[in-house]
This record gives structure tokens, C-alpha cells and sequence, in this order.
């Protein structure tokens, strides 16, 4: 016995529907003159799409075209609340922190200070890190050489990036001990043009000028306070700690990327330098 | 302005661990993902381009400050609607009387919105759109005015394919009925009555 096919009548408008979005050429007509037997349940669902789509298209181009004038202005607005909710809960750990003799290693931030704080290359306490990429790179040392990223809650986590391993957050917390007067950033001049390597030390905001990032007398205060917790709790938090900053701190750039795309090649996914680098 | 979101941030989830973590690209790329659907979502209930402005801001303010609390990061965008549902219904009630007025109004001069750059066919079709229940709105905005996939939308609002497809036709009906009731296009065309009878 032979059945007559079910027509979906959803499936039709659907299609219909689809099709408008897309911008192809479709009259109601068209499809009505399809499916003759279902023109009236057919008719309103169309129609109603019709005009919907058309209305949609309007409203869309409308209110994107009315965002786009204000939308720079909104996200300014919203970083800036952003940054001062971080900023309220630094200042208030260097409160606490100047008020001390100790204070324990709790939040990542402090990471950058204790690093900032230990004795470098030039076995000075308190010696300046240059370059953002550097600082990210012994951040990311600490934790994949030591076991200390693991005594706080959250550490930076580095996913693979343009530079091999990044995290961003990074940036925006030396953006905020800025603000709050914990660090300071030197800019540096180069005394002959800078090479490839020294370039990408600034990530790739280069604009032929270098920082040097340093301790304010405030942040000296709070990480002496850190590094007298870190020296009861265990001694070898602080030789850690320098030994990284001696090593890798100071290093030219090109090698400790070298040695990190090396021991560390699943940062290098995204690497847009690591052909240079290993060469 | 996040020229290119990083791979890791594909996900509203991770955005969300990140921001956390007091990532500030990771708000941004959040706030880049949804702030024409969360802007066009409030402009259709508000009608009003100033009001519209402040409650995305708020909208966003309150989600970013407030993420801690979001205990399940893969529900971000539900959140963020819900937030920007919240201070449409603030909004709302702090308007009560010029709302009852302008209802009033509404029905004495046919239902014409002063909407300037808008023609009157999406005019009226938002005051219809307006009309329609909850429900209806949100599977006619999904599908119609963001141009959702009805997979897409299944997923978005946990229906089944069926399902969507079903309110969607409900809610066409009651759009046109409605439309074509309140500008006066008289009833719906008969014309296929014979031909379903043969």
C-alpha cells in the first residue's frame, strides 16, 4: 500500500528561514505554490519569518553601528574597575606586609617581588630585571624548576604563545604594583641599535626602548618582609630563587629562549620566533 | 581591543579561570564576545539608546565583578543574560509610571514607536516582538534576529531539535496574529482552506 509522504510544515519554514539569513532569493509564493495543500497553516509562518529576518538584518546593523561609538569608551570604563578591584586587594596585602617583620608568600604577585628582590647577576639585592619577556620567562622557570609555584593557591598558568610559554596576567599584575607603588619601570636606552633578540625583549610592543623593572622603597619594604618568611620556612627558597634570577634573569635573550623552547617544546606550539631562536 | 583572541581563550569556561586569575584580556575577550548580542538584547527591551548604554555597562560592571560567584564557568552567557535581564527589570520597575503611561499611549495611537532610523516595519515588529511571552521572545531572537542555527539554539537553551522547532512555529503564529491584528491587516488569508480540503 502506498503512503503519502508527511509534509513538515516546521522543516519548510525552517528551510525558508535559512535561506532568507543566508540571503538568497526566496519569495513566499515560491514556496507556497510547492506545497499548495498547506497554504494556510504555511502562509502566517512565513510571512512571520519574512519579517522578522528583514526586521532583524535592521536592528542588528542599527545597534552594532550605535555600540561601535561607545564601545572603546565602555571597555575603558570597565578595565578601569577592573584594575581597581586588584589594585584595592594589593594595596591592602602592602598594608598588612609594611606593618610586619614577616608576612607569608600568598599571592603570585609576591613571586615578582621576591625575584625582584633576590641578589642577580651583579649579586646586588634588590637588582633590576630588563625586559617583560625575561620576567615572564623566570616566572615560568620557577615554576617548572622549583616546587614553590605550588605553596600559593593560583600561580600563573603559561599556555604556549608567540613567545613560547605566557600568561598575561603577568603584565597586568606589574601593571597594577605599579599603580600601587610597589614597582617602578625604568626605561632604557640602548647605547648601539638593539639586536633581533634584545627586540622581542619587550615583547611585541618594541618601540626601540627597553624597561627595567625595579623595587620601589615601598616594595623593598614588603619583599624584605617575604623573603624573611621564605628564609625561616626553608633557605632554599631564596637560593632558588637566585639561582634563576643569576641565570636566566640576566641572560641574553635569545639563549634563554633557547633553553626554554628546548627543554620545555610543548610552549613552542604557538612560537612565532622559534625557527630563529634555534638556529 | 583584543586584535585576535589567543587559542586558550576559545572557551567562555577558561576566559572565565582566567579572569579569575585577574587576566584582564580574558574580560575583554569575554566583554568583545557578547557585547553586541547583550547591547541589541537590552536596546529591544528598553528602546531607548541612552538606557540601553548604561545597562550594558552595568550589565558587564556587575558579571565582571561579581564572576566569583558564577559557580559553573560554562554557564557564563546564561549568566550574563540573566544579569542583563535583572537590570532590564530594575529598569522597568523604576519606570513603572511612564511605562503605564506610554502603554496607554500606545494603544490610543496604534502602536507607533518613535524609534528614529528604524523603519516602520522593524518598529512595529519589535513592539509586536514585545508582546509575546518570555518564552517566545527569547526562540524568536535566537533564531530570527541573531540568526541562530536551530541546533545551535537546542543547545544553547537544553531543548531538544523537535522542540525548538515546535515553540518557534507557536511563536511565529502568535507573532502574526498579533502583528496582524494590531495594524490592522485584518485576518489571516484563507486562501489554501480549499485546496486542504480536497
Amino acid at each position: 500500500m502506498k503512503r503519502s509522504k508527511k509534509i513538515d510544515i516546521n522543516q519548510i519554514v525552517e528551510d525558508f528561514t535559512d535561506k532568507l539569513i543566508k540571503g538568497e532569493k526566496i519569495t513566499i509564493d515560491e514556496v507556497l505554490k510547492k506545497y499548495p495543500q498547506e497554504r494556510s497553516k504555511l502562509r502566517p509562518l512565513l510571512e512571520a519569518s519574512e519579517m522578522l529576518v528583514k526586521a532583524g538584518d535592521e536592528i542588528t546593523a542599527k545597534t552594532d553601528k550605535e555600540l561601535a561609538k561607545f564601545d572603546n569608551e565602555l571597555w575603558q570604563k570597565l578595565e578601569k574597575n577592573i584594575l581597581t578591584k586588584n589594585l584595592k586587594e594589593v594595596e591592602k596585602c602592602k598594608r598588612v606586609a609594611l606593618q610586619r617583620d614577616m608576612v607569608e608568600l600568598k599571592k603570585r604577585f609576591e613571586y615578582i617581588l621576591l625575584l625582584l628582590y633576590v641578589k642577580g647577576y651583579h649579586c646586588r639585592i634588590g637588582e633590576g630585571i630588563r625586559g617583560i619577556t625575561r620576567f615572564i620567562k623566570s616566572l615560568f622557570l620557577i615554576s617548572k624548576m622549583t616546587d614553590y609555584a605550588k605553596l600559593i593557591k593560583l600561580y600563573y598558568e603559561f599556555v604556549p604563545y608567540k613567545l613560547g610559554p605566557f600568561d598575561p596576567a603577568i603584565y597586568q599584575d606589574l601593571k597594577v604594583l605599579e599603580i600601587a607603588g610597589i614597582i617602578k619601570r625604568h626605561p632604557y636606552k640602548y647605547k648601539r641599535p638593539p639586536s633581533e633578540a634584545e627586540k622581542i625583549d619587550e615583547g611585541f610592543g618594541f618601540n626601540d626602548e627597553s624597561t627595567i623593572f625595579t623595587l620601589t622603597e615601598e616594595g623593598m619594604k614588603y619583599a624584605q618582609a617575604l623573603a624573611r618568611w621564605c628564609d625561616k620556612k626553608d633557605r632554599k627558597i631564596l637560593e632558588d630563587f637566585r639561582r634563576i634570577k643569576t641565570t636566566y634573569g640576566s641572560a641574553p635573550l635569545k639563549k634563554l629562549l633557547k633553553y626554554i623552547y628546548e627543554n620545555y617544546p610543548e610552549y613552542t606550539k604557538e612560537s612565532e620566533v622559534l625557527e630563529e631562536i634555534l638556529k | 581591543m583584543v586584535d585576535k583572541t589567543p587559542k586558550y581563550l576559545d572557551s567562555d569556561a577558561e576566559c572565565v579561570k582566567r579572569a579569575l586569575q585577574k587576566e584582564v584580556n580574558a574580560y575583554q575577550v569575554l566583554y568583545e564576545r557578547y557585547k553586541n548580542r547583550i547591547y541589541r538584547y537590552i536596546w529591544l527591551k528598553v528602546d531607548n539608546k541612552e538606557d540601553a548604554r548604561d545597562l550594558t555597562e552595568q550589565t558587564f560592571n556587575k558579571a565582571f565583578m561579581k564572576l566569583a560567584k558564577l559557580k559553573e564557568p560554562t554557564y557564563f552567557r546564561q549568566w550574563l543574560f540573566k544579569i542583563a535581564n535583572n537590570e532590564i527589570k530594575m529598569y522597568h520597575r523604576s519606570q513603572t509610571s511612564r511605562i503605564k503611561t506610554d502603554s496607554l499611549d500606545d494603544a490610543a495611537q496604534g502602536k507607533v514607536m518613535d524609534n528614529p532610523g528604524l523603519s516602520a516595519l522593524s518598529q512595529s515588529v519589535i513592539w509586536t516582538l514585545q508582546q509575546l511571552n518570555k518564552q517566545e521572545q527569547e526562540i524568536i531572537r535566537y533564531r530570527l534576529i541573531e540568526k541562530k542555527e536551530i541546533a545551535e539554539i537546542a543547545k544553547i537553551t537544553g531543548k531538544k531539535i523537535d522542540a525548538v522547532k515546535y515553540l518557534l512555529r507557536k511563536a511565529r503564529k502568535r507573532f502574526i496574529k498579533i502583528y496582524k491584528k494590531n495594524y490592522n491587516l485584518g485576518p489571516e488569508k484563507k486562501e489554501g482552506d480549499k485546496n486542504e480540503k480536497v
